[in-house]
């Protein structure tokens, strides 16, 4: 048993074992968005977003078990409907239900994969249905934000968290 | 088999319904569709599909209960479990209950294939059966 599975065992967790999580959370992101979106990417870790004209569009979905994890994407409209149209590989022009649930299906698969990558270091966790909302700035504390920079796609944020950013 | 093979999916995703309609249909497969759950069960008891591909994390009634009253009204249909919750412990779960395969999301086309070529040889293996218990009885009855 690892370090890291041995402490979440114990409930030892703290920002140390977060950072790990986290760590190894957001380089899974980075491989799905080469894997699923066909683009690479570079990460920032932020205090918080850009300021925006307008509120976000945020989709959200918590890991919980063994330990909790919220993971929330979210991004102004344009880069909201360009990362749909890559994951889904279609053409939209407005935020509607198919662009919501394409973004909320990328992270669900993510998702999937992290919960699959933890169970085999015995961190057993189940996944909560994910879901969008618009979010004017990730609110839940302690988290870590960061800024997603990609060609084709534009700017977006990932923020993480054991709490939810959607109420 | 002469007929289509009318399957039944249930996933909240009204795109991933979408996209796996599409893929069922590329197969000959006739496609109705639920949105969780709940109405999965429902379709399941007025429909009498062949088969189900059923998601696991849904709102309202999930992948793992549908399954179970499913496999209890109908307990030969063949059910594939198609989620992005693929844990070891999720595969033994569903498959202990009686689902046929798991398949992890994001599914390939193949994958796909592959599940409805299972469920169709296991809906002919049934008809076979039943078709078998029938001719027995007709010579019984004789």
């Amino acid at each position: 048993m690892d370090i890291l599975t041995r402490a979440i065992r114990k409930d030892e967790r703290n920002r140390a074992q977060d950072d790990v999580l986290y760590g190894n959370f957001m380089e899974l992101f980075l491989e799905s968005i080469e894997d699923y979106l066909k683009t690479s990417a570079r990460l920032t870790e932020i205090e918080s977003p850009d300021e925006s004209n307008d509120l976000f569009f945020a989709a959200s979905q918590r890991i919980y078990g063994d330990v909790d994890i919220v993971s929330c994407i979210f991004a102004e409209e344009p880069a909201f409907i360009k990362f749909a149209s890559r994951f889904s590989d279609e053409e939209f022009d407005e935020v509607d239900e198919m662009v919501t649930d394409s973004v909320v299906e990328f992270l669900n698969v993510v998702n999937g994969i992290y919960s699959v990558q933890l169970a085999s270091r015995k961190i057993e966790t189940e996944l909560a249905a994910p879901h969008w909302g618009r979010i004017e700035s990730p609110s839940a504390e302690p988290r870590k934000v960061f800024k997603v920079s990609s060609e084709v796609i534009g700017d977006f944020y990932v923020a993480l968290s054991p709490d939810e950013f959607i109420n | 088999m002469d007929r289509k093979l009318k399957l039944l999916i249930s996933d909240d995703s009204k795109l991933l319904r979408k996209k796996l309609r599409a893929e069922l249909e590329s197969l000959d497969c006739e496609v109705i569709e639920a949105e969780n759950g709940k109405e999965a069960i429902m379709k399941d008891l007025k429909e009498h599909p062949d088969g189900v591909i059923l998601d696991i994390v849904m709102p309202e009634v999930g992948g793992i209960e549908a399954l179970q009253v499913i496999k209890e009204v109908s307990p030969d249909i063949p059910v594939v479990m198609l989620s992005s919750a693929g844990t070891p412990q999720k595969l033994m779960q569903t498959l202990k209950m009686g689902a046929m395969d798991f398949i992890q999301k994001p599914y390939t086309s193949e994958q796909i294939r592959k599940a409805v070529d299972a469920i169709r040889k296991r809906v002919e293996q049934n008809e076979q059966k039943s078709s078998g218990q029938s001719n027995d009885q007709t010579d019984a009855e004789k």
